[in-house]
């Protein structure tokens, strides 16, 4: 097990360095001088040079790849072109916003989605299962952006139930944080909670067909038992795998929903980088994520043997 | 039963299968109208010039913003456009990104996940581990690194969404062969002395292309999607062209005020993308029945 | 005896489509005595199942359970308690104990088997969780688990087919049951396995007291072990009577039928075996009447006449049918001499194929990394060979390294070392052009008629691949005419030619499989246990459909395949395998009259006799353990850890096949005397040493 979690982590590393030497290059072939980009248009021959000399330009790519990858190490991203302060300062507070709303969203789906999946597979057929299913196929592919429109009218314009835009942490005002994040929370994770309640159901259908359950149910269970204690105990396995996936599909997510509720995450940061090729910021912003995605993959991975001992034990 | 058996042999094989197909995609009513909804939307863009009213792009500066009319039946955008035919219109933007991404990513996919398969080893290996490291990195980081490289023209948008779905693909198409490689069947063709190439072109290729097709159809719904987001946050399709999400990132102020000018363009996207998937697992349902309600 | 369960005239249906039901089940009545072993006997698709099932209320929805079933202790009809109610689950585990037919999938996957047979003395017995543990580990021991206290936290997964189900008796018995189902609970198994279960199952019946039914397709097995007997067909019980009785006066056509259509251990080789025509029902398409009809040799217009009653044909003995016992007595007079001779073939001289000294060895990869961990000797040295027109027979168990030979054979694998000699070629060097002519020269036939045939081709072009890969036909029409003629070679429609594999049933299917295999006309045809995934009476029409092809094509063939009896019936000469090694060679008949290595022996006596006198006859060899894993070879001969004669050389040296005279060659130490001492002994019991 200790040298399976070792080969992981070290598969993961490859991973990361692959992801962050692609973003790396991006600066080269990017159209835009970073030179004019670090010091505006308005400077003078002999300046340029000193800033070409300052970015490392004039050093081969590899070279100047492993100066930058050190750099990061240490924890320097470099400098943003546009808000001229450290990356890192300006991306950490985002990320976190990012990050917070991701994870609940994982959070809020996974659970959801389980306990709807697994209403709609114990009543088959039944109209708790036509209903539910259908809705499930109908919101798993909504853009989130959609969603958050179509709530936003609703909730805030029609009714003004709830604030339109922004965003506190808990510990700062937890009431308005509560009615802050409900809607984009509530976006972010419909399609999350649509998509695992299909997986579950059909998870969960497929593993009631099984030989096992079969047994479990000649041997006097109560179907509460025989659903709980081995039912979704074998089709969770399969649910489970999807963790670093949908966390990968949240954060990308967040950015729409940040983009509607006017919160300060990575959302809005990103796309004026883009617009402004502000290459620290967007190299910084993929690395990252890159790690953590990677790490969500990495715990699946664990978990899944963890849960399932045919694995480790083949 | 015995002249029941005889009456089928006598039907050519193709005709009736085909028959068996389309009774079996039409068998739920839900994917008939997914279908329909499909179809209807695919003319729309085939004949948008005929469909709308007026040119989606001629700016009209003494109308804009107006509200439901019978000259605009969804009204004017902030400068005047006819925002039904700027609809219409977007369908074709939508569909045809949606269309040229999925087609472009199966095919890409398909190839080196045959590739892969069929050289196994340190080739396979590669391109495992590119795909994982694609994977690892979120879609739309991906294609907003991408869309900062190569631009934001159309064939651009269909390359650059095409590239987060490959690996889908290439892992699909892989896995496929590999089992059919595997199967009894190919064994008794190589045992007859069939060559290489003809084992590949009967029996190998024609076995792995429909779980491709099938998740191509579902593939479609989430390009446009990706496209419309990129385009609603403004890093998408460059803007004279009417993409659904661009008019929406548009009209994104005039929520308040206006709300049929932001929710029109929603609707359309909501209902396109839900029809196209209808339509998806339908076809994966008539095609495979044992993969029934499996995708996430 | 006490009666401990009666069904009365279950009706278990399924629906087809939104109007329609079907009856896979129809009107079944049945009792279980106190202490005696009950066999239901059918083919797949009779119902003998859902019947038991339906007794348990197993039957899910949109399934439907109609009748009455009575159970002792409890009062009136346990059906209309609802399948989720207390008392059926008391009667679930606590009253009637189930097992099934897949051990490799009966057990949760993901708990410990031992949390799976505490669960079920919690739920029955109400012990607390540490007695039940200790009671769980005494059943383990009872039925004959080594170590149980560790083993008792272990998966499924770590157990093999045989300790599984050994495992499965053990959690249904740790609940005290008064009866046992066992659902096709040895069909997965190996033989010699199979005979020790049913043996441990017997045993604990006796000492307990213990209602036992045995629900197979496998008439020797309900010979040996059954005390009385109900044969199903089509959702009927068709006939039933005690053991004796039904084997000795069969009345039903169905039941004859059976009898003649399975291959026997004891038969001579001189008769042809006697199929039952046709394919067995749809169960959804099944006539209102009786459903032998289509099938049954005696048929008559009166048959028609709606649905037929069960008659009394002696004591304790039902018959459904609409003839009179003395009309079917009468008619099978006249139908009885027909039985066919097999026909004339010619085995030559000359040697077509020869295998000398095959290895074969696969790496064994293991854990989450998949490192190579050591080799598997999956062939370990084997010779042999094949005259043309011959039929060389290979048995045994799983994990024998029977397939591995086939495709080594075949090149489908390319051995690690050894030679194949295809008419005098060897097959390992040949290239190109050579090579696509041997390939003309030796066909193969799979087991699975399932995965064998591309599921997008269609029945024409299946069978005539072969044709346009060698060139053997000439034009368009010499092909389509080709193609008719090996389609009714093999008693297939020609207008069928057209149809995907799907729209045939399995035995159909596996005909396919024999037409492209001859089709290019073949010296040789290895046959891979082609008959195992095929029913009962389908079986035998396969059988003889190889037996009449090889007579009038003079093919030789490799015949593989784990059942003795149907090996020996179709084989002239038997290689006995075990681990990857011949552990003897003989030919057909007197291999089954004088088995000389201690394996064979075992393995003739695990295969029951479907004759209940001479199986009782038989001299019973019980056999120590299971087939080891192929990756545990021990040093020695394969067979020492679970022969009773072996000695200490056996445990370090392995012995070499050796020719005993009159064509038979054994691998045993035993044997290796001078020819004048070993004549008139059997067995060689004189040397063993426990």
């Amino acid at each position: 097990m200790v040298k399976y979690i070792s080969s992981r982590i070290g598969q993961m590393l490859v991973t990361v360095v692959l992801v962050s030497f692609f973003t790396y290059i991006l600066v080269d072939i990017m159209p835009k001088d970073p030179v004019y980009a670090l010091y505006g248009p308005n400077i003078t021959q002999e300046e340029y040079e000193a800033g070409y000399r300052a970015l490392d330009l004039d050093k081969p790519l590899l070279v100047r790849y492993g100066m930058w990858a050190s750099k990061v190490l240490r924890g320097d991203w470099g400098t943003s072109y546009k808000h001229h302060m450290q990356v890192w300062k300006l991306l950490a507070p985002k990320i976190a916003v990012t990050l917070y709303l991701s994870v609940l969203s994982a959070i809020v789906s996974f659970a959801v989605g389980i306990l709807l999946g697994a209403v709609t597979a114990v009543k088959r057929g039944k109209w708790q299962d036509t209903v539910l299913t259908f809705l499930a196929n109908l919101c798993a592919s909504l853009p989130s952006f959609v969603v958050a429109l179509g709530l936003l009218y609703l909730f805030c314009i029609r009714s003004q139930l709830l604030p339109t835009s922004g965003f506190t942490w808990p510990w700062v005002d937890f009431g308005k944080h509560v009615r802050q994040l409900a809607m984009p929370l509530f976006a972010l994770s419909l399609s999350g909670v649509a998509s695992i309640c299909r997986q579950t159901r059909s998870s969960m259908l497929e593993v009631i067909r099984q030989d096992y359950i079969r047994t479990a149910r000649s041997k006097g269970l109560r179907e509460r038992v025989v659903i709980v204690g081995h039912v979704m105990r074998n089709a969770l396995v399969p649910v489970i795998t999807l963790l670093g996936n949908r966390l990968a599909y949240f954060i990308g997510g967040a950015m729409f929903v940040e983009n509607v509720f006017s919160i300060p995450g990575t959302g809005s940061l990103m796309v004026q980088s883009i617009n402004f090729m502000d290459v620290p910021v967007i190299q910084a912003f993929v690395v990252l994520s890159a790690v953590v995605i990677s790490l969500a993959y990495l715990v699946t991975d664990i978990l899944y043997v963890a849960v399932d001992p045919r694995i480790s034990l083949d | 039963m015995r002249e029941k058996i005889e009456a089928r042999a006598a039907h050519s094989g193709r005709g009736r299968r085909a028959r068996q197909f389309l009774r079996a995609l039409f068998h739920r009513k839900i994917v008939l109208v997914g279908s329909i909804g499909t179809i209807f939307f695919v003319l729309i863009a085939l004949f948008a010039p005929l469909v709308a009213p007026y040119d989606p792009n001629v700016i009209d500066k003494g109308a804009y913003l107006l509200g439901m009319s019978p000259l605009h039946p969804l009204g004017t955008d902030l400068y005047g456009r006819d925002l039904f035919s700027r609809l219409v219109f977007g369908a074709r933007v939508s569909l045809l990104t949606g269309v040229t991404a999925t087609l472009i990513a199966a095919a890409a996919g398909s190839l080196l996940g045959i590739v892969a398969a069929y050289y196994g080893g340190i080739v396979d290996k590669i391109l495992l581990r590119a795909c994982e490291t694609l994977d690892a990195i979120p879609y739309i980081a991906l294609t907003m690194a991408l869309v900062a490289i190569l631009g934001n023209g159309m064939l651009n948008m269909a390359v650059i969404m095409c590239s987060t779905c490959v690996p889908f693909f290439v892992r699909m198409m892989r896995a496929s062969v590999l089992s059919i490689l595997n199967s009894d069947y190919i064994l008794a063709a190589k045992l007859s002395g069939q060559s290489e190439w003809k084992l590949w072109l009967k029996h190998i290729l024609p076995n792995s292309v429909s779980p491709i097709i099938v998740s191509a159809t579902q593939n479609v719904g989430n390009t446009i999607m990706m496209e419309s987001g990129l385009s609603f946050l403004g890093i998408g399709i460059s803007v004279p062209m009417a993409s659904w999400g661009a008019i929406i990132s548009e009209a994104r102020p005039y929520l308040t005020t206006h709300p049929l000018y932001v929710l029109a363009p929603c609707a359309c996207l909501a209902a396109l993308i839900i029809c196209l998937n209808l339509f998806g697992d339908g076809i994966r349902d008539a095609l495979d029945p044992s993969l029934r309600g499996e995708t996430a | 005896m006490k009666t401990l369960v009666r069904a009365e005239h279950i009706v278990t249906t399924f629906p087809v489509d939104r109007k329609r039901r079907f009856a896979a089940v129809d009107g079944v009545s049945l009792e279980l005595r106190r202490g005696e072993i009950v066999g239901l006997v059918g083919e797949s698709g009779s119902g003998k199942s859902v019947t038991s099932m339906s007794m348990l209320q197993l039957i899910l929805p949109p399934g439907k359970v109609e009748g009455k079933v009575f159970v002792d202790g409890f009062e009136g009809d346990t059906l209309a308690f609802g399948a989720d109610s207390d008392q059926v689950r008391q009667i679930r585990g606590g009253k009637i104990g189930m097992i099934f037919q897949e051990p490799m999938t009966s057990l949760d996957p993901v708990l410990t088997v031992g949390r799976q047979i505490q669960e079920n003395i919690m739920t029955h017995l109400h012990l607390p969780k540490a007695e039940a543990k200790a009671r769980a580990v005494e059943m383990m021991k009872a039925v004959g688990i080594p170590d149980p206290e560790t083993r008792f936290g272990q998966y499924p997964s770590q157990f093999s087919g045989g300790m599984r189900q050994r495992i499965m008796i053990a959690m249904v018995l740790a609940a005290e049951p008064d009866v046992l189902i066992a659902d096709e609970a040895t069909t997965a198994l190996d033989v010699t396995t199979q005979a020790l279960i049913l043996d441990l199952i017997q045993d604990l019946a006796r000492q307990r007291d213990l209602t036992v039914v045995i629900v197979t397709h496998n008439l020797g097995l309900i010979a040996r072990y059954a005390d009385r007997i109900y044969v199903m067909y089509g959702g009927n019980i068709v006939e039933s009577a005690e053991k004796y009785e039904l084997f000795d006066h069969p009345i039903h056509p169905y039941t004859h039928g059976l009898l003649a259509a399975v291959p026997r251990l004891d038969a001579g080789k001189r008769h042809m075996l006697v199929p039952i025509e046709g394919l067995p029902p749809n169960p959804a398409d099944l006539p209102p009447y009786c459903k032998f009809y289509d099938r049954c040799p005696y048929r008559e217009e009166a048959c028609t006449q709606g649905p037929c009653a069960l008659y009394q044909a002696g004591e304790g003995h039902f018959v459904r049918c609409a003839l009179t016992q003395e009309a079917l007595a009468d008619k099978r007079g006249r139908l009885e001499g027909v039985r066919r001779l097999m026909p004339d073939k010619t085995v030559s001289q000359e040697i077509c194929l020869e295998v000398k000294d095959l290895r074969m060895d696969f790496p064994i990869y293991r854990g989450l990394l998949k490192q190579k961990v050591g080799e598997v000797h999956a062939v370990d040295g084997i010779s042999l060979h094949v005259h043309a027109g011959e039929t060389l027979g290979v048995v045994g168990e799983s994990g024998c390294g029977k397939s591995t030979l086939a495709k080594c054979v075949m090149r489908a694998l390319k051995p690690t070392a050894g030679q194949i000699l295809f008419h005098g070629e060897d097959l390992g060097t040949l290239t190109g052009r050579k090579l696509k002519r041997a390939r003309s020269k030796l066909s193969m036939i799979f087991q699975d008629p399932f995965s064998s045939l591309d599921p997008r081709q269609t029945a024409g072009s299946i069978v005539g691949e072969p044709l346009k890969i060698h060139g053997l036909v000439r034009d368009r029409a010499q092909y389509d005419a080709r193609v008719d003629e090996l389609l009714r070679i093999v008693g297939l429609d020609p207008t069928f030619r057209d149809r995907l594999p799907r729209e045939f049933s399995g035995g159909q299917r596996q005909r396919l499989g024999i037409a492209r295999a001859l089709a290019s006309e073949p010296d040789m045809i290895v046959c891979d246990e082609p008959i195992s995934a095929l029913d009962v009476s389908i079986q035998a029409q396969v059988i003889n459909l190889l037996i009449d092809l090889q007579a009038r094509l003079k093919i030789a063939y490799l015949f593989i395949a784990h059942d003795l009896s149907v090996v020996k019936h179709i084989s002239d000469r038997i290689v006995v395998m075990y681990l990857g090694r011949v552990v003897e060679l003989a030919p057909a008949e007197r291999l089954y009259e004088s088995p000389l290595h201690p394996y064979t022996k075992a393995l003739l006596s695990a295969v029951p006799v479907s004759d209940p006198h001479v199986d009782l006859a038989r001299e019973r060899i019980e056999l120590r353990g299971e087939v080891p894993s192929v990756m545990d070879h021990p040093a020695g001969c394969a067979f020492c850890g679970r022969c009773r004669y072996a000695m200490d050389r056996c445990r370090t040296e392995a012995p070499m096949l050796r020719d005993q005279g009159d064509g038979r060659q054994v691998a045993c130490f035993l044997y290796e005397r001078e020819a004048g001492e070993r004549d008139g002994r059997e067995g060689g019991t004189e040397h063993g040493e426990a």
